[in-house]
């Protein structure tokens, strides 16, 4: 990703430059659906967050002083638009934490088993594995959304794995060649 | 070792419990939707960008001459001086006065920073992580959640340790033993009135560790706070909330 095309992309927006806020729509849009997903646990509910996080941004990106952070700015006010909507919907943290069930289509036990694991994760941790997994995104943008360095995205994955992994194993899914530390 | 990092069998079944297809984005259709927002970007058109920003300006005018620094140092030494007056005569607050101005807080504001240490891990990269962010909490009830419940120490417990600096503020540092929850209790849990007891929901593990907190002297209004505790696995956390702003209500 080309940092510096992305801060040009900023400024341009920030100086009312509608096609540079829609480059910047189309590269971050999935990430802030995986983002607000993590923290709504119903898809449908995050690609509005979602929405809803790109009208704020756009009203308000002038407000933005470290044009390089764009994502992470961003990426704040996803986390409170999502808090907002958990809240306006009436959800609670126990919704949250049970993960999607009734609205998803797949209903395998060890799918399940895995959502439910996901959603018992710290968020810190369940919003990094929500990104990996979601859409496939690179240590990079993860670094970039969650403004956290390469290493502290592998040192989080590898333990928010190695409890999922203790989870699978305690509730009888377990991978052949798995160890657990 | 094998590293769980390069588990394909978990990735693959977390590929497919979390994977999805593509997020549809639509512009066009996201601009007919929100054309308010679309009008004030493009309204920001021709603007001029701001201009420099005013305080560097008038350090660089201090900066310049010999006179004029030593006259700012003197305007800086009478300040402290003035408030060192002041704050003894108002850096007596106690616990009993923070927990009494938090009751009546509207949001909190706070910059965060998380890190673990694992003194057993062969991995480097597992060593130390760092995670920022803002938060935002617009109901009181959850900033008493945040207060009483994550943090989970009581007045009694609570011991002044002195007064400090902090950032150009006069502040009183207090510390105390607190009981740390992890797990599926997070801050963004909505409470249903600031007495009410904290929903726990799902795991939720506790340990035991040290808090301590950096109050204004003056408006009684925590600044500061960092917490450290040692899990079960021996991972040493501290969690360092700071700029922490507290919008308190008119008394509605």
């Amino acid at each position: 990703m080309n940092l510096n095309s992305e801060t040009k992309l900023v400024e341009a927006a920030q100086n009312g430059h509608l096609e540079s806020f829609g480059a910047l729509y189309v590269r971050y849009h999935s990430s802030m659906v995986a983002l607000a997903y993590s923290m709504l646990a119903d898809r449908d509910l995050a690609e509005d967050a979602a929405q809803e996080v790109f009208a704020i941004a756009c009203r308000d990106i002038g407000s933005l002083k470290s044009k390089e952070r764009f994502a992470a700015w961003l990426a704040g006010i996803c986390r409170n638009t999502a808090r907002q909507m958990l809240r306006s919907k009436g959800k609670d943290a126990a919704v949250s934490i049970r993960g999607p069930s009734e609205n998803d289509d797949n209903k395998e036990p060890l799918a399940d088993a895995i959502r439910r694991a996901v959603w018992q994760l710290r968020p810190i941790e369940r919003e990094l594995i929500v990104l990996r997994y979601y859409n496939g995104f690179s240590h990079a943008q993860i670094c970039q959304v969650l403004d956290i360095s390469a290493q502290a995205v592998n040192g989080r994955l590898i333990r928010a794995k190695r409890k999922l992994a203790k989870y699978l194993k305690r509730n009888g899914f377990k991978g052949d060649d798995y160890e657990t530390p | 070792m094998k590293h769980p990092e390069n588990n394909k069998w978990l990735d693959e079944v977390l590929a497919e419990a979390i994977c999805s297809e593509k997020s549809k984005h639509n512009f066009e259709k996201w601009q007919q939707e929100h054309p308010e927002a679309v009008e004030m970007l493009t309204s920001r058109a021709g603007r001029k960008p701001s201009a420099s920003p005013g305080p560097l300006t008038i350090r660089r005018l201090i900066m310049k001459s010999p006179i004029t620094k030593l006259a700012a140092a003197a305007v800086i030494l009478v300040g402290m001086g003035l408030g060192g007056l002041l704050f003894r005569s108002t850096s007596q607050i106690t616990w009993a006065d923070v927990i009494e101005q938090m009751r009546n807080v509207k949001r909190v504001t706070y910059f965060l920073i998380e890190q673990s240490a694992d003194p057993s891990s062969e991995s480097p990269d597992s060593f130390r992580t760092d995670d920022r962010g803002r938060i935002f909490i617009e109901d009181p009830a959850q900033a008493m959640w945040l207060w009483e419940g994550f943090i989970r120490f009581t007045a009694e417990q609570v011991r002044r340790v002195g007064t400090e600096q902090l950032d150009g503020v006069e502040t009183v540092l207090f510390a105390a033993p607190i009981n740390v929850v992890v797990g599926s209790t997070t801050p963004q849990i909505p409470s249903a009135k600031s007495a009410a007891p904290i929903r726990e929901v799902g795991s939720v593990t506790s340990f035991t560790g040290r808090a301590r907190v950096w109050v204004d002297s003056q408006s009684a209004i925590p600044l500061r706070l960092i917490i450290k505790y040692t899990d079960d696995k021996g991972v040493h956390h501290r969690t360092i909330l700071e700029d922490i702003r507290w919008e308190v209500t008119d008394g509605e």
